[in-house]
């Protein structure tokens, strides 16, 4: 177990004593047989980009979208955003379609990629944006400030950005989407193409908007920084959910315990021994050791490939999922 | 020339324009509505379907109804920069060194230097105008597709129907910057390309042989040299006015000075009302037929064109105007009229003289009728005819207003009175001149008509490119500008009244050639062809109905020609074509409300 020394027992044991979320906190984003088919001109379909997805994403909570390249992270985001259309399926975004404008008004978007007009300069363009917001004149002005200043780029904030780097495009495009000072970010692979200083503060900056109460739904193919940051992960794999749940549950490994006790008398541990010996064991540590986000992955994605089709995946309440371990799944194919 | 169209006044202007588009769009707003209700029954199923229209149609007026103008000001901003950073600016470059170049080419001959000048710059601002708001409008949200731009703009709060509306009025603010740079450009040009002045030297002066009992004799006669394309002809009075005659279509102020060589010399300053917007105060026409009946028409001479006919000369034959309103407070004086009467001749005569007519006021309401008015009528002339305040009658002299007009309403009786020959005639040749508006006004309202053109175009061109790629929405907001401006031939296509039938007609004669006139031979063809042909034309009916009216907004005629350019008829045309382009930029509204932009 790589991250058993990473990983002492004190924080396992302290994160899965934490309070849980109320299971009732406000239910922010909700997918009901989300299905997005891209078709051709004359209507044949294409690819079959999302199927069937159900999601449900609270107030206050960090959701992490994982997945191969090409397995419907943006999709869904775009759908969610309803900068296209479900096939089938619906979804509610703060509790209003996701077609309708309206709900644009309390979301930040970061796109993949650069979306910006690149013949405006820094100021101009969060400027742009926060008038887009209808926000007054001096709001969006110190709003600009804050943000330049926040993504470090106040060296640059006058010039035009396609003078930018990859990284400093990146920058200018999360302060864009912070410029409504939005209850729900959707970011789509935020740390691509930044430094490992700015990757670092990224994280920082996403659990902050956590502790202010905002809800954060993010893809990345970071691994190890989703699993520090992420409060829940879905895993699709071509447009198919294949893994989902809190991300500590997750990656407890139930086959292992591991026990680890201070001031073991020697009787006391041959007793434990005899035990398992009785049982056929072999004594390793007292504990459900973590395993990384990365092996889960790797897992699942190794598995879907192997058994492709339906999986169904369902969340188990989050009260008792820290006692049970991994979800049941079950493979249909 | 004179000014063919009619003008109406506002109310009725609306009427008479929009009522026609209006009908045949709400035609096409519930045709589209029938489809749109059978698609969303082939998607839902009926009820589901009329559900989802309703709350689709709900939504639009929804949208419309929250518009934030920070948002559209805010797209219109980027619009504008975007136009900017597309190097419009250029146009008006290219505008200034095509007129460096015109300035050579240009006829600048007195009596039509004027219209030249202003037809010239009219039509290059028109066509650089109209190519610009093409190209921008057409390829600027398909960029903004391909970009993906516009998803970070969709994405925000933003109501599709804002960024349709940003963009137009975005591209209108950068095309009324440039429309008015270039109509500064070409007042200076035009008014410094009339500018001269005439020498006229004592050599050039003649004494003239006159009679001393009379009042104001002309003692000396001259004539100015040619310049400019034209010669003035300047007569010297006994008690020292000096007139300079306008017939080039304008006058000037003229002076006697000494010049270095201490010569006297008369110089004649700038030129006077060269440039003019002449309010013209119409009547209607009936005429007289030879037997004393009256008529729509006069008899047609065959030479003449279609829309002028004619009387016969030496008859009772006459054209009858009829003026309503024509009041003494605007006319103190006497009523001006201006004449523009064809002349056709069966026999040559004296051409220079021009041909004998008259005119003779009759009060419409009892009968009164005053003594002929002679003047001559000279080919492609304007003449001018000043009615005075007292007009002899078989009565005697009587008052203009007092015994002839009664609350404005007055009839003048046109004849022509030499024997064989014709005055053609039309309702638009015969006005009283109810004195000049200022030109720069009249020119600032030729523009405005450009500008029209410029709205109607941009929102066709956004709305197109809404749901097309950036060159079909270019071809197809080209199709409508010339479709607009030729609605003419268009029609005459669509009525069938033109020559060698419908396309598919037309296609079989050049295949089997035959001309336009000879008549099918019968065949098995023939019947599918007229059906084909009958279904064309009623297709392109249709579109005569649809397409903007562009001739309503081309009102450089006026300007050249130096009319004024009537305000209630502007206003109409104004609001025309902006209810025009708003249903357009509803249209468009639509369009991207249906389509996804990722
Ligand atoms: N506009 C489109 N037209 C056709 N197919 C599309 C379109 N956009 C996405 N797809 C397809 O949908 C599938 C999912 O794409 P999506 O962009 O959601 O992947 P992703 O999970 O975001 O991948 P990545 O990690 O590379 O960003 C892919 O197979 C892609 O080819
Ligand atoms: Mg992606």
């Amino acid at each position: 177990m790589a991250n058993e020394t990473a990983d002492p027992p004190e924080m396992t044991a302290a994160s899965s004593s934490e309070p849980e979320r109320p299971a009732q906190a406000e239910v922010v984003i909700e997918t009901r047989n989300l299905t997005k088919i891209y078709r051709d001109f004359w209507g044949r379909a294409k690819v079959r980009a999302l199927k069937s997805l159900d999601l449900e994403v609270r107030q206050g909570e960090i959701f992490g979208l994982l997945g191969p390249n090409g397995s419907g992270k943006t999709t869904t985001i775009k759908l969610l955003l309803g900068l296209i259309f479900p096939t089938h399926g619906q979804a509610l975004v703060l509790g209003k379609p996701a077609t309708d404008e309206a709900k644009n008004e309390k979301i930040g978007y970061l796109p993949e990629e650069s979306y910006l007009y690149r013949f405006l300069n820094a100021v101009e363009t969060l400027d742009f944006y926060g008038r887009l917001f209808n926000m007054p004149a001096k709001v969006r002005k110190q709003r600009a400030a804050e943000l330049i200043n926040l993504v470090g780029l106040e060296g640059a904030k006058r010039r035009p950005l396609k003078e930018y780097s990859k990284g400093m495009t990146r920058r200018i495009g999360l302060a864009q989407a912070l410029i409504n000072d939005p209850q729900l970010i959707l970011l789509d692979e935020p740390t691509s193409g930044l430094d490992p200083i700015g990757t670092r503060e990224m994280k920082d900056l996403i659990l902050e908007l956590k502790a202010r109460g905002k809800t954060i739904v993010l893809c990345s193919h970071l691994l190890a920084d989703m699993q520090d940051i992420c409060d829940r992960i879905a895993i699709l794999h071509r447009g198919e959910l294949k893994e989902l749940g809190r991300v500590d549950s997750l990656l407890q490994v139930t086959d292992i315990t591991q026990l680890q006790i201070k001031d073991l008398s020697d009787e006391a541990q041959e007793e434990i021994e005899a035990v398992l010996r009785k049982h056929h064991g072999e004594l390793v540590g007292v504990n459900h050791p973590k395993a990384t986000l990365e092996d889960l992955f790797l897992r699942i994605v190794r598995e879907s490939d192997d058994h492709l089709g339906r999986r169904v995946v369902r969340e188990l309440p989050t009260e008792t999922a820290s006692e049970n371990g991994s979800p049941e799944k079950t493979d249909e194919s | 020339m004179v000014i063919e169209q009619e003008t109406l006044p506002l109310i009725e202007g609306i009427l008479h324009y929009g009522l026609q588009m209006l009908l045949a769009l709400g035609i096409l707003g519930v045709l589209s509505l029938i489809i749109a209700y059978l698609v969303a029954t082939a998607l839902y199923g009926p009820i589901a379907g009329g559900r989802e229209l309703k709350n689709f149609l709900s939504e639009i007026c929804r949208d419309w109804f929250y518009t934030s103008p920070r948002r559209v000001l805010a797209l219109a901003w980027l619009a504008m920069k975007e136009s900017i950073n597309r190097r419009v600016l250029v146009v008006a470059v290219i505008f200034l060194i095509l007129l460096l170049f015109a300035g050579w080419y240009l006829d600048n001959r007195g009596d039509i230097a004027a219209k030249m000048y202003l037809s010239f710059v009219f039509t290059s601002m028109s066509v650089l105008v109209i190519v610009l708001s093409v190209v921008l409008s057409a390829f600027s949200l398909p960029s903004d597709l391909n970009s993906r731009t516009i998803l970070l703009i969709v994405a925000k709060p933003v109501r599709r129907h804002e960024i349709v509306l940003g963009r137009v009025l975005g591209f209108l603010a950068t095309g009324t910057i440039l429309l008015a740079v270039m109509g500064g450009i070409s007042y200076f040009f035009v008014s410094r390309g009339l500018d001269h002045t005439h020498v006229l030297r004592e050599s050039e002066i003649a004494l003239e042989d006159y009679d001393p009992t009379a009042e104001n004799p002309i003692v000396k006669r001259g004539r100015t040299a040619m310049k400019h394309g034209h010669r003035h002809e300047v007569l010297f009075y006994k008690n020292g006015d000096i007139y300079v005659e306008d017939t080039p279509g304008h006058s000037h102020r003229a002076e006697v000075r000494t010049n270095q060589q201490g010569e006297e010399i008369v110089q004649l300053g700038e030129p006077l009302s060269i440039l003019r917007a002449r309010v013209p105060r119409y009547g209607t026409l009936l005429f007289r037929d030879r037997n004393g009946e009256l008529q729509d028409k006069g008899i047609n001479v065959g030479t003449e064109w279609k829309y002028k006919t004619c009387i016969e000369g030496g008859t009772r034959s006459a054209g009858i105007w009829t003026f309503e309103d024509l009041y003494e407070e605007e006319f103190p004086n006497g009523v001006p009229l201006e004449l523009t009467l064809g002349v056709y001749r069966s026999y040559k005569g004296d051409i220079d003289s021009g041909i004998l007519g008259s005119l003779r006021l009759r009060n419409p309401t009892d009968g009164r009728t005053s003594n002929p008015i002679l003047f001559r009528a000279k080919e492609y002339y304007t003449d001018r005819l000043f009615i005075p305040r007292t007009v002899d009658s078989p009565e005697g002299p009587l008052d203009l207003f007092k015994h002839f007009v009664v609350d404005g309403k007055v009839e003048m009786e046109v004849r022509c009175e030499e024997r064989a020959q014709y005055f053609c005639m039309a309702r638009y040749d015969v006005y009283a001149r109810a004195g000049d508006a200022p030109f720069s006004l009249n020119f600032v309202k030729g523009l405005t008509g450009i500008w029209l053109q410029m709205l109607l175009i941009l929102s066709v061109g956004v709305a197109a490119s809404t749901v097309l790629r950036g060159s079909v929405a270019m071809a197809l907001t080209i199709g409508i500008a010339l479709s607009g401006h030729l609605l003419d031939s268009l029609k005459t296509l669509a009525q069938g009244e033109n020559y060698g039938g419908g396309p598919l007609e037309a296609l079989i004669r050049i295949l089997t050639n035959r001309n336009l006139m000879v008549e099918l031979p019968n065949g098995f063809y023939l019947g599918p062809t007229k059906m084909f042909d009958a279904a064309m034309r009623g297709l392109l009916n249709a579109v005569t109905y649809i397409v903007p009216d562009f001739r309503l907004y081309n009102m450089a005629d006026y300007v050249a020609q130096g009319f004024n350019i009537n305000a209630s008829q502007l206003a109409s045309n104004i609001v025309c074509g902006v209810t025009y382009s708003l249903i357009v930029i509803i249209i468009g509204h639509l369009c991207l409300k249906l389509r996804q932009v990722a």
